[in-house]
């Protein structure tokens, strides 16, 4: 990567739709480069609001987003998509374009519009797709992927963007076990490489082994921000999620699985 | 994008078009009643362009009207196609079109009512004669099919997305106030006889009796949209996987809506402008070019150009061969092919149409 950004700050962000539903409150968080935040809480407690605020995508009702000092949605849309790149969780529409195509859209931030796509647009999503392996996928059209293809395809764009923090919405959802763990692998790349990630996910266990810090939101609200085996106490896990758990510390993470208490199973 | 292959394919299909248009274009020249040898529609051509001597006066203005119509026909096709391909990427939707979502109509409404307000004036303007008439009445319809479509956008996606169903029902909405508003004026205008005939004749669209005047309207209203392709065209196709993806990777989504909507306007209403009503090129055309070629708006905003002239032209030249000089008018004719293609659409899509 060619400038490496250091920080991306959120700071006391809310969010009220116009129904007067709060989705966030106060939310303050700061993300610096080669660090992997995860983002995690019950549905609707606001992890997707806070990733697309994060990414310029939704304005705060107040608060501010800033990368480096500047507010990120005063930002022109192509000077915000070459700094910060986010994974929709899916795609309203999935066109029917072959995935090399597709990935080459993230791109779109850095090809020149007279020159069109250059050589260099061209190893970059080679390169992508390799990193996701997903290169044997390049000829194939988007819309005959499984759902752990496309996923893999939808992070490779983001790495194609090349920008130097990388929002991501709940990448695993559709995956077998074997591709929650790779993607978390390579999410945890992109960190070490030098990139600031932030992950909104339900995979408590994965983030917490891969993760360097762990936001617990609930209800809009960060309910504790730390790292992951600070965070992941026994009560403020059974506060945030209920009590059906298993909650197993191990190999420098914590284990977290649903499980239903005795008299809950039936 | 990167593969070379579809480009090729583009390149080769464009080559072809602009090959057929330039035959069409010189067979409808020498279509028509009075037999005119091809030497005396070449000098008379030459002549049109200010080279060499004209025909004699008969003779040259039949070789005239022939070639306005002829450049009337083409250029109302590619304005038409450009405006559909357009507006069905605004849209994320390849069953919009012009007519369809009432853009086309709304173009109408606007020429009639500057017929309208320009009262007396309006015989001539009906001919579109004199510069006046040239600046107002495709003026007129321009706005009239931008504040159709502006309302359509707002409508249609109220609610985020615009969804198959809602865009129809507002299309079938906005095209009934605009019946009910031309039902009005053309009421208003039953007296005078030149300016009702010619506010009716838009409703059929009309090829014949074309001057300079139509051609030039509706080329240059083409010539100004075109100039937005390039803005749009790579925006468009990364509007296909949802808006809100196209502004996390950088297109300013806002332009973009704003752009395509004064282009596909542009284009709708000179077409209108120049030639009326004309329905189903602007759905057609870019449906052909998707089959045929590339889904991508790269390449079907471009083709759907010189695709939209051949089409147009082709059906004229085709009617004047088959049944004789200006039997049908090219709205009738667009309707009755277009028609039965809309519904075919919908039957081919039949599994989607079951998720509306």
């Amino acid at each position: 990567m060619s400038r490496v950004a250091t920080k991306l700050e959120a700071r006391e962000l809310s969010l009220t739709y116009p129904s007067g539903a709060r989705a966030l409150d106060a939310v303050t968080l700061e993300v610096d480069a080669g660090e992997l935040v995860a983002v995690v809480g019950p549905n609707g407690s606001g992890k997707s609001t806070l990733l697309r605020c994060l990414g310029g995508l939704l304005a705060p009702s107040a608060g501010r987003v800033q990368l480096d000092g500047r507010d990120v949605h005063s930002l022109h849309a192509l000077q915000r998509a070459r700094s910060l790149a986010f994974v929709p969780q899916y795609l309203p529409a999935v066109p029917d374009v072959r995935v090399d195509d597709f990935v080459l859209g993230g791109r779109y931030a850095h090809i020149d519009r007279w020159r069109g796509p250059a050589r260099e647009d061209f190893e970059h999503v080679e390169g992508a797709l390799e990193a996701c392996d997903a290169l044997d996928l390049r000829s194939r059209s988007l819309t005959e992927l499984s759902g752990g293809q496309r996923q893999r395809v939808l992070i490779a764009r983001a790495v194609a963007q090349a920008a130097p923090v990388v929002l991501v919405d709940e990448p695993t959802a559709a995956l077998d076990p074997a591709h929650q763990v790779s993607v978390f692998a390579l999410l945890s790349r992109f960190a070490r490489e030098g990139r600031a990630v932030i992950v909104a996910t339900h995979e408590l266990g994965l983030a917490s082994r891969a993760s360097n810090r762990m936001c617990v939101l609930q209800q809009g609200r960060v309910r504790v921000l730390g790292t992951p085996r600070d965070v992941l106490q026994p009560h403020v896990l059974r506060e945030v999620y209920g009590p059906d758990l298993h909650i197993e510390a191990r190999d420098g993470g914590v284990i977290v699985a649903p499980w239903p208490r005795a008299e809950s199973a039936r | 994008m990167s593969s070379a292959n579809p480009i090729r394919r583009a390149w080769t299909t464009a080559a072809a078009l602009v090959a057929a248009l330039l035959a069409l274009l010189v067979l409808s020249t020498s279509l028509g009643p009075s037999d005119l040898d091809a030497a005396s529609v070449a000098r008379g051509l030459l002549a049109l362009v200010g080279l060499g001597e004209p025909l004699d006066a008969n003779r040259q203005a039949i070789v005239e009207l022939r070639a306005w119509r002829g450049l009337c026909a083409s250029g109302v096709g590619a304005a038409l196609a450009l405006s559909g391909a357009t507006i069905q990427g605004m849209f994320r939707n390849p069953l919009a079109s012009p007519s369809l979502i009432g853009v086309t109509g709304g173009a109408s409404v606007g020429a009639a009512l500057g017929f309208l307000v320009l009262g007396g004036a309006a015989p001539a303007l009906a001919s579109l004669e004199g510069w006046l008439g040239a600046f107002v009445v495709p003026s007129f319809a321009f706005v009239g099919a931008a504040a159709t479509t502006a309302v359509v956008a707002l409508v249609a996606a109220l609610h985020g997305r615009t969804s198959v169903t809602s865009l129809l029902l507002v299309g079938i909405a906005v095209n009934l106030c605009v019946a009910g508003l031309f039902a009005a004026i053309q009421y208003l205008t039953l007296a005078e006889w030149e300016v009702s005939k010619a506010i009716l004749a838009w409703t059929f669209g009309a090829l014949d009796d074309r001057s300079g005047v139509h051609a030039a309207t509706v080329w240059a209203g083409l010539a100004l949209s075109v100039g937005a392709i390039p803005f749009i065209a790579r925006e468009l196709d990364l509007f296909r996987s949802g808006e809100e993806d196209a502004l996390a990777l950088g297109v300013d989504a806002r332009r973009v809506k704003t752009l395509a909507l004064l282009a596909s306007s542009l284009a709708a209403s000179s077409a209108v402008a120049s030639a009326g009503q004309i329905g189903f090129v602007g759905l057609v055309v870019p449906h052909i070019l998707r089959l045929v070629c590339s889904s991508s708006y790269s390449i079907v905003l471009w083709l759907s150009i010189p695709a939209g002239a051949v089409f147009l032209l082709g059906a004229d030249v085709l009617q004047r061969v088959v049944l004789g000089d200006g039997v049908l008018q090219p709205g009738v004719m667009m309707s009755l092919v277009g028609g039965p293609f809309f519904l075919f659409l919908l039957l081919r899509q039949r599994r989607e149409i079951a998720n509306w």
